[in-house]
């Protein structure tokens, strides 16, 4: 239909008169579809936020997690499954840090192409040697970029190697994990139980053979929001292909390990086993030296004995032999003296026979010396003579005198042989019985000499045999000694191998404890941060339906009540427009125009608000707990159109509303003013006790409400709402108030928490608690067990 | 058979638990370019009776014929088109759009009339061509009510019906107003019909129609209608 030039012209006209009127049905579409929009996008707007981040920092959509570590077979499988694109195995484990104030819980990751940090400052960690850090350890532990920390893995009591290759590290950068979002750092065995602060340090630096995790990225994933249904059904759909795959794997994680183990144990084995043969050879040999000293020591006293039989039997024989010829020499000696004896009497014999040839040699001696006194006298008279004559006589004289001479001579040297016969006789006499006497004396000092001897050889025999009896006695005292070493050696090889085998058998039982690889399969949901953020997204998902409906509702009252004004007022005038010739749609045009125009500009501006004040003031009470790098805030368009037609219904269905009652009216009803709603007597009045006393005005107001019931309603939902607004607001000061005193002094009435180590005794707990009972500051202790466990929804059948 | 034929025409409204008979059994009837004036006392069903006839009202009983149409009979479109098309109406209180000026208020009427006249020219007739671009509130009473008129046969209606159209006018102004409409019954051999309680000005009228008690008592023919100016009272 045609729309008439004119009419629109007054309804422009309108507006302008009646631009307060506009405006504050424009307000209203503005702060219905602002609030409405602004709060709806506030979760898409949180959600598209995570989704950016997580897409641009590659986070994973599943996680796999074993009991007993992953490993590349674990990787390769995975990375077979269909819809998986990229498959990574990483690291992580509980940390403690020690500075000077605190203990600080750290989980320590590493830096990796999944998950991957943002850098906020600094750098991240190009070696072994560096970590980054998140915000808030700095501020924590006082430290900053270019400090050294120590950390110190957690250690589980089989393990032997370090975790960390580097565990003094250089701070190099401060990091934001998209893995912790949020407060939450989860848990740990460590510390105060409580995970403190996240680090990453370069993957150079650990010094793992399994990985703790594998994180998966699917194909295509980037196509879908996260946490929307299709993304969710998406992963759904994986985490059932690898639930699929899952039991062989865990099987093949756990072969491997019992594989490993029985190799060990196996070489454990071969290795005991050589050393208990070492051990028994040995002992054996101990066994066989014993037994050979034991022999010897029966041989060697034996021979000991036997040479002391030989030895005596030697010595009596030597002793006999000696007491003979001692006897003989007794009797050699009696021998010799009688000789001795006879020989004196030769002697003296002899003697004077010398003495005799003595004499008669000194007369041939005298007589010689007077024939030399003769021939020396002759030989002065030669001299003297001096005649040859004379010399001749005398020399016949000197002549005849040696010729005397000579036979004296030769008398004397007869004489002397006799002599020397004599003494040679007597001196080889002598000398016989010298001869026979140093013979005795000799075989007698031989005999002594012997006899010296064999008391010498007795006695060093003696003294020998003793000693070998001794030496015996201590060889036989050390063969005991060794007997008693052995038996301790034997016993202790025995609880040795006793211990051993224990161990082994400890080892084995180890083995048969080792229990199942257990896969879990999880994906962001169970990611903390990410779960409670989505949880919240949904929250204010839900307070964004109820919160818009108020202002949608109050926008229609609103806009009823103006527009009802509106049309009352210009009642007249449709009147005319009506007798003029115009029909309904004519007349309403000009009131849905002037909504509709208020409603759309009122919306436009809302919307463009809304989207860009709600999300931010939302998340900038969200932004306490979670970590975002940034939050996106964008233009809805299905909110904006969900929004503007809610508004345009309600706004412009409530001017419909009331322009309909009154376009359906007769033009003649219309001209004419509005006929006074006709009071009515009310209830009140026939209680007449009190109608009587009620003033003029007051029983004007009573009648009233009964009068314009619409006018009596929209005050009592005015009213209604202000006061549930309000109420509601104080309400909730009140709840959240009161909350804090209720679970920290009604429900947690405690103050401190100790958690005792699991490896305590019984004892050595017991004490600790008495000792906190003694404490004069510690009111009361309760003890308490506290174990987390895990509910299942049992399948139906 | 009259041009216009009101037979046996009975209205009655309902206020709250009372009925009121607003025209009891009323019958008159008015021939073409008849300038017809009716008269009574108030609540004499003068108005209801203009109301009818203009298609603004509906009938209780009886029949309302305009120029063969069975008026009561007229669905609510055809209604809106006989309203649009057949009806000039002009009101005590000129009931113009504030928000339009004269010649836009005009063109109110003639925007959606199909044989309407130029607004300018009517303008002119009526002697407001100067103030055309005014807006009613700029005007005075006789100037509105001038406007009003110019509306109203701007689209050539087959009737022209005015209630009280000097009520609310002063003498001078009332005459010159009557004497327009007058005027323009005789030159464009319009139908017309004006209420007044005003008895005085019912010899400018060919026909008289005089109400009482919700029907029409007396109906009088004017042999020798007089030009208003000749008219004092």
């Amino acid at each position: 239909m045609k729309v008439k030039k004119a009419l629109l012209k007054d309804c422009f006209k309108e507006i302008k008169k009646s631009y307060k009127r506009f405006i504050s049905i424009l307000l209203m579409a503005l702060l219905g579809v602002g609030f409405f929009a602004g709060l709806r996008a506030s979760s898409p707007d949180m959600v598209d936020s995570i989704d950016s981040y997580y897409k641009s920092q590659n986070v994973y959509d599943i996680e796999v997690m074993s009991t007993l570590g992953l490993t590349d077979d674990d990787i390769q499988a995975l990375a077979n499954i269909e819809n998986v694109e990229n498959v990574y195995g990483t690291y992580s484990k509980d940390g403690l840090i020690k500075t000077a104030e605190k203990e600080i819980v750290s989980k320590i990751l590493c830096v990796d192409d999944v998950n991957k940090p943002v850098l906020i400052e600094g750098n991240m960690p190009t070696n072994i040697g560096e970590c980054v850090v998140e915000k808030g350890f700095l501020k924590a532990t006082n430290k900053n970029i270019g400090d050294y920390i120590e950390i110190e893995p957690e250690k589980t009591e089989d393990e032997e190697t370090e975790y960390l290759k580097n565990k003094n590290l250089k701070i190099v950068g401060i990091v934001e994990s998209p893995l912790y979002i949020s407060r939450e750092r989860g848990s740990t065995k460590l510390g105060t139980g409580v995970i403190n602060y996240y680090i990453y340090v370069n993957r150079e630096n650990v010094n793992s053979d399994v990985y703790t995790e594998i994180y998966i990225r699917l194909k295509d994933s980037n196509e879908y929001q996260t946490a929307s249904t299709k993304y969710e059904d998406y992963v759904e759909e994986t985490k059932d292909k690898i639930e699929a795959i899952k039991v062989e794997r865990e099987n093949a994680r756990y072969q491997e390990l019992i594989d490993e183990a029985n190799a060990e144990i196996a070489k454990a084995e071969d290795e005991f086993n050589t050393e208990k043969q070492n051990g028994e050879k040995q002992i054996q040999d101990a066994e066989k030296k014993i037994n050979d000293g034991k022999a010897q020591i029966e041989k060697a006293e034996a021979e000991i004995s036997s040479n002391e039989t030989k030895a005596k039997n030697e010595f009596a024989s030597a002793e006999k032999q000696i007491s003979d010829a001692k006897a003989e020499i007794e009797k050699n000696t009696a021998d010799l003296n009688t000789k001795k004896q006879e020989a004196e009497a030769g002697f003296s014999q002899a003697e004077t026979q010398k003495t005799e040839l003595q004499n008669t040699l000194n007369n041939i001696n005298s007589a010689i010396e007077m024939i030399n006194k003769n021939i020396e006298e002759k030989q002065n008279e030669l001299q003297t003579a001096e005649t040859e004559e004379e010399k001749g006589k005398i020399n016949q004289e000197i002549a005849g005198l040696q010729v005397s001479k000579q036979e004296y001579e030769t008398n004397k040297q007869s004489v002397q042989a006799g002599i020397t016969q004599i003494e040679t006789q007597v001196t080889s006499g002598r000398a016989e019985l010298q001869n026979a006497e140093t013979q005795i004396n000799n075989a007698k000092a031989e005999i002594e000499k012997q006899e010296k001897t064999l008391q010498q050889t007795k006695n060093s025999t003696n003294s020998q045999i003793a000693s070998a009896k001794k030496e015996l006695e201590s060889s036989r005292k050390e063969i005991e000694n060794a007997e008693a070493e052995l038996q301790r050696s034997r016993e202790e090889f025995n609880t040795k191998i006793q211990e051993a085998e224990g161990k082994l058998i400890d080892a084995k039982e180890k083995v048969s404890e080792i229990e199942k690889a257990k896969w879990y399969i999880l994906d962001r949901q169970q990611n903390v941060g990410y779960s409670s953020y989505i949880q919240d997204t949904k929250s204010i998902e839900n307070i964004s339906i109820v919160f818009p409906i108020v202002f949608f509702a109050i926008a229609a009252l609103v806009s009823l009540t103006s527009m009802t004004r509106m049309v009352e007022e210009e009642r007249q005038e449709i009147g005319t427009l009506k007798a003029l010739g115009y029909n309904k749609f004519h007349i309403m045009l000009k009131y849905i125009i002037y909504s509709s125009l208020a409603c759309i500009i009122g919306g436009l501006i809302g919307m463009n608000i809304g989207f860009q004040l709600l999300p931010r003031i939302i998340w900038d009470m969200y932004e306490m707990m979670y970590t975002l790098p940034e939050f996106i805030v964008s233009f809805n368009h299905q909110y904006s159109s969900i929004g503007l037609g809610l508004i345009y219904v309600c706004i412009v269905g409530a001017t419909l509303y009331t322009i309909l009652k009154e376009v359906r009216e007769s033009p003649a009803n219309l001209l004419r003013p509005k006929a006074p709603k006709y009071g009515k007597r009310v209830l009140l009045e026939r209680i007449n006790f009190i109608w009587k006393r009620l003033k003029f005005s007051h029983k004007v107001t009573v009648r009233n409400i009964f009068r314009y019931k619409k006018r009596f309603l929209m005050t009592i939902i005015g009213i209604m709402g202000c006061t549930s607004l309000i109420l509601a607001g104080f309400g909730l000061k009140d709840s959240i108030s009161s909350i804090l005193p209720n679970q920290y002094e009604d429900i947690f009435d405690y103050d401190m928490q100790v958690s005792l180590k699991t490896s305590l005794s019984q004892e050595q707990s017991d004490k600790y608690i008495t000792e906190l009972r003694q404490k004069g500051e510690v009111k009361d202790v309760l003890e308490t067990y506290m174990e987390a466990g895990t509910a299942r929804k049992r399948k139906q059948q | 058979m009259s041009y216009i034929e009101f037979k046996n025409v009975c209205k009655e409204y309902k206020m709250g638990e009372i009925k009121i008979k607003a025209l009891d059994n009323t019958n008159f009837s008015i021939e073409k370019g008849e300038l017809v004036v009716v008269v009574g006392p108030s609540g004499a069903g003068k108005t209801t009776a203009l109301n009818i006839l203009g298609g603004m009202d509906t009938v209780t009983s009886g029949e309302v014929i305009v120029d063969g149409k069975n008026v009561e009979k007229l669905k609510n479109k055809e209604l809106i088109k006989y309203r649009r098309e057949d009806i000039g109406f002009v009101f005590q209180f000129y009931n113009l759009v504030q928000n339009l000026t004269a010649i836009e208020n005009v063109e109110l009427a003639t925007q959606i009339c199909k044989d309407s006249l130029s607004p300018d020219e009517v303008m002119e007739k009526v002697g407001l061509k100067d103030r055309k671009k005014n807006f009613p509130s700029q005007l005075s009473g006789g100037e509105q009510q001038r406007v009003a008129i110019a509306r109203a046969i701007a689209k050539n209606p087959k009737l022209l019906l005015c209630d009280e159209p000097t009520g609310a006018l002063d003498y001078k102004t009332g005459k010159q107003i009557l004497k327009l409409l007058q005027d323009t019954a005789r030159k464009e051999n319009m139908t017309v019909i004006i209420i007044t309680h005003n008895a005085a000005i019912a010899p400018m009228a060919d026909k008289i129609i005089r109400f009482k008690n919700g029907t029409a008592e007396k109906i009088e023919i004017n042999e020798n209608p007089v030009s208003v100016e000749t008219i004092e009272w």
